[in-house]
C-alpha cells in the first residue's frame, strides 16, 4: 500500500503548458479519444455511483448487526456476504466509500489552493523561494507514510484530523509541481509584456502566470487523489482513520485480516475497491497528462 | 535636439553560478559602460553577435531588468530613480515589441484582451472604447476586428508579430523598443513587419530603439547604428556613414559579412576567426583583441577610449586615437 505512495516523492518536474494550447472544447474532446481516460472515468464514475446511492444500493444499515448471519460468503442475498458481527459487507463497502471519496475531495481542493499559493509564491517571488522550498524539504524528507501517521496520531482520530493530517503530507510535493511551472512561465515574453505595460504583480499572477500553469497542477491533483484514498486506507487499517464501528475499507480490511483464512470475502472485498478507485484515478491522471502535457507522454 | 532617451553608463552584471548560499558565484558582464542617446523620431539600429548584450540593454532602458550601475533618462526624467508607483505611470510612453512571436502572446487570452490589457492597466478607456480601440489597432496592423475574438495559436509568426505590435500601441507610446522583431520570421514577412514598423514611425511619429544581429535589416530601417561587442559599445555613427566608411574592425568583418545580391561584386575580405570571448571574463584591453586582425601591443593592455571623428561618429579603438582621425 505504501510503496506506490512513494512514486509521488520522486515528482515530476513537469513543465509549463508549451505555447500554442487549444481551447477548452478541444481539450475535452481529446481528452475523450483517450481510450483509458475513458475507462478510468468510467470505473471512477461507477465509484462516486456507488457511494451516492448507497443506501439505495444497500438498503441495509452498515452497522446493523445479525449474529446468525456471521461469516456468509458472497451469495444473492448478501451480494458481498457479512462480516464477523453479520454485517452487510455491501453496505459497509459502500458507505466507506463515501468516506474516502470524501476524504480524497478534501484533500484535493485543500492542496489545489495551498499548493498552488506557495508554490505560485515561492516561484514568482524568487526572495521567498529559498525560504519556502526549504521548509517544503524538510517536509518532504520525511516518507508520506509515517509522516501522515506521525500528524494523525498527536491530532487524534477524527475526519477533519485525518484530512488535515493528508494535507500537510501532501502540500509540499503539489506546491513544488507548482513552483517549477511557474518559474518556467514567468520567463516567458508575455509575463515581460505585462511588466512593459505596468501590471502589479497580482495581476501578472492571477491573468498570465497561474492560467498557464495549471496543466501540470490539474495532472497531480488527479493522482493525489488517488494517493489520498490510499493513504487514508492505510491509515486507518493500522488505527488511525475513523473509529470503529464507521465503515472505512481500511478498517474493514483491518478486522477482516484476522478471518482471512476462514472468510477471505472480507478483506478482499473492500481491497478489490480500494484497488479500482486507485486505478481509476491514475487512468484518468494519465489521460489528463498526455492531453495536457505531452511533453511527459511515456514513448510506448 | 534634445534626446528623448538618453544612457549613461549602463551596465548590468549578473551572478551567475555558486553554491546554495550565493559563495563561489562568477561575475558575468552583460553590459558594461554602454552610453548613447535616441533623438525623438529617430531608429538606432543595435547590432551585435547574439550573447553579446544589446537584449539586455534594451530590457533596461525599460526598467525590465534593473541596471546594476548608470542612468536612463526618459525626456530628461532618470527613470531609475523613480518610485514602483511613477515608473509604472511612465510606462505609457515606452513599449517593447519582442523577438519570439510564440512566446510573447499569452496563449490563454484573445487577442482583443491581449491588445486591452495595457489599456485596462491605466484606464485611460472605458470598456467600451476600449473593445473599439482595439478593433481600430486590429485593423492599423493590417488585421481584422473579427480576429480580436480569436487565441494566439490561431494566427501565423507575422501575424502574431502584428498583434503584438498593436499591443505596444494600445497607450499610444512615443518610444518602443523593438527587440530583434523579425528575426524569427520568414523573409518575405520581415520586409512586411519592417515596412509596417516605418509606417507608424511616419504616421505617430515614434521613436525606436531596432534590436538586430543582421545588419541588413538594420541598414534599411534605421537613421544611426551602434555596433556593441562583448558588453561594449564598439562604433556608433550616422547610418551612411557607418556602412560605407566602418572604422572599428568588428564592424568592418561584420559588413563584410552581409552577404549580397551581386555574388561576382568584388568585396574587401574582412574576416574574422574564433569565438566571441565569454563575458564571465572578459580580455583585458580592447574586448575585441582577441579576434581583430589589427592587433597592436597596446591593445591587449589598455581600453581604448571612445573617439569622435567627423560628424557624431564614435569608435573605441586604438587605431583611431584621440582627433587624429576627423578625416578619415
Amino acid at each position: 500500500m505504501a510503496d506506490s505512495v512513494a512514486m509521488l516523492d520522486g515528482a515530476p518536474q513537469i513543465a509549463a503548458a508549451a505555447p500554442g494550447r487549444s481551447t477548452r472544447w478541444d481539450v475535452a474532446r481529446r481528452l475523450w479519444r483517450h481510450r483509458s481516460f475513458r475507462f478510468g472515468l468510467g470505473l471512477f464514475a461507477i465509484v462516486i455511483a456507488a457511494a451516492a446511492f448507497a443506501p439505495w444500493i444497500s438498503p441495509i444499515e452498515p452497522n446493523k448487526l445479525a449474529m446468525r448471519a456471521r461469516f456468509l460468503p458472497p451469495s444473492w442475498d448478501h451480494l458481498f456476504g457479512t462480516d464477523n458481527f453479520g454485517r452487510s459487507q455491501l453496505a459497509r463497502v459502500v458507505y466507506g466509500a463515501q468516506l474516502s471519496l470524501m476524504i480524497g475531495t478534501a484533500v484535493v481542493v485543500i492542496n489545489a489552493v495551498f499548493g498552488a499559493l506557495i508554490g505560485a509564491l515561492a516561484g514568482y517571488f524568487r526572495q521567498l523561494d529559498n525560504m519556502v522550498m526549504r521548509v517544503n524539504d524538510a517536509v518532504m524528507a520525511f516518507p508520506a507514510v509515517l509522516l501522515a501517521i506521525g500528524v494523525a496520531a498527536v491530532l487524534g482520530r477524527s475526519t477533519p484530523n485525518m484530512i488535515l493530517a493528508l494535507s500537510v503530507v501532501y502540500i509540499p510535493r503539489t506546491a513544488r509541481i507548482v513552483r517549477s511551472s511557474v518559474i518556467v512561465v514567468r520567463q516567458m515574453e508575455y509575463v515581460q509584456a505585462a511588466v512593459a505595460a505596468g501590471a502589479g504583480h497580482w495581476r501578472i499572477l492571477r491573468r498570465h502566470i497561474l492560467p498557464n500553469s495549471m496543466a501540470p497542477l490539474m495532472v497531480q491533483l488527479s493522482f493525489l487523489f488517488a494517493y489520498a484514498v490510499l493513504t487514508e486506507a492505510t491509515l486507518s487499517f493500522l488505527g488511525l482513520g475513523a473509529e470503529p464501528p464507521t465503515p472505512t475499507w481500511g478498517n474493514i480490511m483491518a478486522e477482516g485480516r484476522q478471518y482471512m483464512r476462514e472468510a477471505p470475502w472480507i478483506i478482499a472485498i473492500p481491497g478489490a475497491a480500494l484497488a479500482i478507485t486507485v486505478m481509476a484515478l491514475n487512468l484518468l491522471g494519465d489521460g489528463l497528462r498526455d492531453v495536457l502535457d505531452p511533453r511527459l507522454r511515456v514513448q510506448q | 535636439m534634445t534626446p528623448l532617451v538618453r544612457v549613461e553608463g549602463l551596465t548590468k552584471h549578473f551572478w551567475v553560478g555558486g553554491g546554495p548560499f550565493g559563495t563561489g558565484q562568477s561575475r558575468l558582464r552583460a553590459v558594461d559602460d554602454v552610453s548613447f542617446a535616441v533623438a525623438p523620431g529617430e531608429t538606432l539600429g543595435l547590432v551585435g553577435e547574439s550573447g553579446c548584450g544589446k537584449t539586455t540593454v534594451g530590457r533596461m532602458l525599460l526598467r525590465l531588468i534593473e541596471p546594476t550601475k548608470g542612468t536612463v533618462e526618459f525626456d530628461g526624467e532618470d527613470l531609475l530613480r523613480l518610485p514602483p508607483d511613477k515608473m509604472r505611470e511612465r510606462r505609457r510612453n515606452m513599449q517593447i515589441v519582442f523577438q519570439d512571436p510564440y512566446g510573447a502572446l499569452n496563449p490563454r487570452m484573445t487577442i482583443e484582451d491581449i491588445i486591452k490589457e495595457p489599456i485596462e492597466i491605466h484606464g485611460t478607456l472605458n470598456a467600451k472604447d476600449a473593445r473599439r480601440r482595439a478593433g481600430e489597432l486590429l485593423a492599423r496592423v493590417g488585421l481584422a476586428h473579427e480576429h480580436g475574438r480569436r487565441y494566439p495559436h490561431e494566427f501565423s509568426g507575422g501575424q502574431r508579430q502584428r498583434i503584438g505590435i498593436a499591443r505596444a500601441l494600445a497607450l499610444n507610446p512615443r518610444f518602443i523598443v523593438c527587440d530583434e522583431p523579425v528575426s524569427a520570421l520568414d523573409v518575405s514577412i520581415q520586409a512586411q513587419i519592417i515596412n509596417l514598423l516605418q509606417d507608424l514611425q511616419d504616421e505617430l511619429g515614434l521613436t525606436y530603439l531596432f534590436i538586430a544581429h543582421d545588419l541588413g535589416v538594420v541598414k534599411h530601417i534605421s537613421d544611426r547604428v551602434a555596433v556593441m561587442y562583448l558588453g561594449k559599445i564598439v562604433e556608433i555613427g550616422d547610418k551612411r556613414a557607418l556602412y560605407s566608411q566602418p572604422l572599428h574592425p568588428y564592424t568592418q568583418a561584420l559588413i563584410a559579412a552581409v552577404p549580397e545580391a551581386k555574388p561576382r561584386a568584388e568585396r574587401r575580405k574582412a574576416v574574422i576567426s574564433g569565438e566571441i570571448p565569454s563575458a564571465l571574463n572578459p580580455p583585458k584591453g580592447c574586448r575585441f583583441h582577441t579576434r581583430c586582425p589589427h592587433v597592436m601591443p597596446i591593445c591587449r593592455e589598455t581600453e581604448p577610449p571612445v573617439t569622435e571623428t567627423a560628424g557624431r561618429h564614435l569608435v573605441a579603438c586604438h587605431l583611431y586615437p584621440a582627433g587624429g582621425v576627423a578625416a578619415a
